[in-house]
């Protein structure tokens, strides 16, 4: 090797040094879901000749469909800082220490660059919006449409969302990554994690470390994990904020000892707002009453309220003459889950809360907060020794959930 | 008994690829991903239409796969396409006369934790945006990716003595683009700079 051929070695390493060497696991992650699409398009097969009416019969329906099915994805538009200025992918938007950028989104979607970071987007069409941070902190509210597939990419790992408010963290060096949800649920792949990555809910945190390749859920103090499709049937009874269940409930009069008399002329009107005055206005009309007569959205509004404050015989009660009176609604099965749970969390009853999680499973086999009854049915039936049925639980549950948030919980009930 | 091994599981790789099967296409990708993203970005330094050129790879690759008769020679096949789509990409920019558009090839961001480095490879790029297509390519594969000249010869489809000449004709064309460079006349550890 001649003296020049190791100075080029040396500029060879400098430019390395300076821009990598092309094969980082979020880009090669990228390329990879590229390739496999492509192949799955069947790129490379050769033309075979097509019978004649094979062509006119796809010549019509082109025709008839041209309307109909789009060709190719259109790009989305997107602006970047306080002037707007015209979005381009692949240009980095990198941060100072005191300032912060945001990436607007034509259809509304935003993500807030935090100081002290760099970030750029990859690609923004309707089919899919792909931003790589390299380093530092980006806030992300994603107006989804179904459609669009919207990702970050963070050093070797891959943050995917349909629709939700959550916010990733990406430090270079360390190679630790916070995802927070908010709002929401999203999809997290990458290194350490399983393969079919990590589904995180609004009101967990995600701690991922790719250097010791190690990862642990959290939960992070704003919990909004309402059940989104009954919040959308239900119209005006959203159901609010996840209760302070450790808050110490305090017993008050039980439906069978209220008063009903005399409150027949009183309107009940629950206001989802204001727990208190939806408590104090069911009392005057008389919990029993309520119980026995109280609609389908009086029932949930008060269990609602009594959850709130923390009033577990008036939420108990609500719940049971629901499912009582309405076993055929959507509630109805819900009400056995927040039956499980607040038997385990409040009344520490694993024998209860696991009859209610089985039941709420029985119903709901593919219901909104399945995942989560099954793993809390495990910790239930290891709570009164059931090991037998935990162990069912646990292998049900990683061929359901593989990659779910409780899959450590569940190999440990399998592998002690 | 090994090399049938190999030779049956790429066959079956290949075949698997061009049927659309995407259990195949991520084996292929996990076995030859790394390679080609490394080359490509290599070959044009940190270009802002990375993706788009590795794709452009991806599709002549998968295009042309049906006609590799030998799965032995795929390694050298993959390389050869890439060679081909950046060659023609370069060619392409020269045409457009965007070669010169540092915006193109040059990282948008000065790693600020390695300013030297960084205006190295900026330094780098530019030069090598003022050599032809295949001088540029040929100097990064021989003294980047210190491929021999034999296989050189396999990847461009050129003799092993006409790659021999352009080896010689592209290192002494940087050189002497080097010796006009402060920066990079530094690192050669050259004397004579002639001036910017």
């Amino acid at each position: 090797m001649s003296a020049h051929e190791n100075e080029f070695a040396d500029i060879a390493q400098k430019v390395k040094n300076a821009i990598g060497d092309g094969a980082e696991p979020a880009m090669l992650a990228r390329h990879e879901d590229i390739f496999v699409s492509l192949a799955e398009r069947q790129i490379g097969r050769n033309r075979s000749r097509i019978p004649l009416y094979v062509a006119a019969a796809f010549a019509a329906a082109f025709l008839a469909g041209m309307l109909l099915v789009p060709r190719a994805p259109a790009p989305l538009r997107f602006t970047i800082g306080p002037d707007a200025a015209p979005g381009r992918a692949g240009t980095w938007v990198a941060t100072t220490d005191g300032g912060q950028t945001d990436i607007r989104f034509a259809q509304g979607s935003r993500f807030r660059v935090f100081p002290q970071s760099a970030a750029r987007v990859t690609r923004a069409d309707d089919s899919e919006v792909a931003i790589e941070l390299h380093a530092g902190s980006v806030k992300a509210s994603v107006n989804g449409n179904g459609r669009t597939r919207w990702r970050i990419h963070a050093g070797p790992y891959k943050v995917t969302v349909l629709g939700t408010r959550f916010e990733v963290q990406w430090e270079t060096r360390s190679g630790e990554l916070r995802v927070d949800v908010s709002k929401g649920v999203v999809l997290v792949q990458g290194q350490g994690l399983e393969h079919h990555g990590i589904r995180l809910t609004a009101g967990r945190t995600l701690l991922a470390n790719a250097l010791q390749d190690t990862f642990r859920l959290e939960a992070t103090a704003a919990i909004d994990n309402r059940p989104a499709p009954e919040s959308a049937r239900s119209g005006v009874n959203r159901p609010g904020p996840e209760p302070a269940l450790s808050e110490k409930a305090t017993p008050k009069e039980t439906a069978t000892t209220e008063p009903a008399a005399s409150a027949i002329e009183q309107p009940f009107a629950c206001n989802p707002d204001d727990a208190g005055a939806c408590l104090s206005s069911a009392r005057r009309k008389g919990l029993p009453q309520i119980f026995q007569q109280g609609t389908l959205a009086d029932l949930w509004a008060l269990q609602e309220a009594a959850r709130t404050t923390g009033d577990m015989d008036v939420f108990n009660g609500a719940l049971i003459a629901l499912r009582g009176r309405f076993p055929d609604s959507g509630k109805a099965r819900l009400a056995a889950f927040l039956l499980g749970r607040s038997a385990m969390d409040i009344a520490l009853n694993h024998s209860q809360a696991a009859q209610w999680f089985s039941t709420y499973l029985k119903e709901a086999p593919r219901g909104p907060m399945a995942e989560e009854a099954y793993g809390r049915l495990m910790t239930s039936y290891d709570g009164i020794g059931r090991r037998d049925l935990s162990i069912r639980v646990a292998q049900s549950y990683l061929t359901l959930y593989p990659g779910g948030l409780y899959e450590n919980k569940a190999r440990m009930v399998l592998h002690p | 008994m090994d090399i049938f091994e190999k030779t049956r599981s790429r066959s079956e790789l290949i075949k698997g690829v061009l049927a659309g099967d995407p259990d195949c296409a991520a084996a292929f990708h996990r076995q030859y991903g790394q390679r080609i993203s490394h080359l490509v970005w290599s070959l044009l330094g940190a270009d802002r239409d990375h993706d788009d050129l590795v794709q452009m790879v991806f599709v002549n690759l998968l295009r042309a796969l049906s006609s590799l008769r030998d799965p032995d020679k795929l390694d050298f096949f993959v390389d050869s396409v890439i060679f081909r789509t950046v060659r023609k990409e370069l060619r392409s920019r020269r045409y457009r006369r965007q070669v010169v558009a540092a915006s193109d090839t040059l990282p948008e961001v000065i790693d600020l934790r390695n300013p030297a480095d960084s205006l190295v490879a900026r330094r780098f790029y530019l030069a090598m945006d003022q050599m032809g297509a295949e001088d540029r390519m040929i100097f990064i594969l021989r003294h980047f990716e210190h491929h021999s000249l034999v296989e050189m010869a396999r990847i461009s489809g050129w003799s092993v003595a006409t790659v021999k000449r352009r080896v010689r004709r592209a290192t002494e064309s940087f050189k002497d683009i080097a010796r006009r460079d402060a920066i990079l006349c530094g690192c050669l550890g050259e004397n004579a700079h002639v001036g910017s």
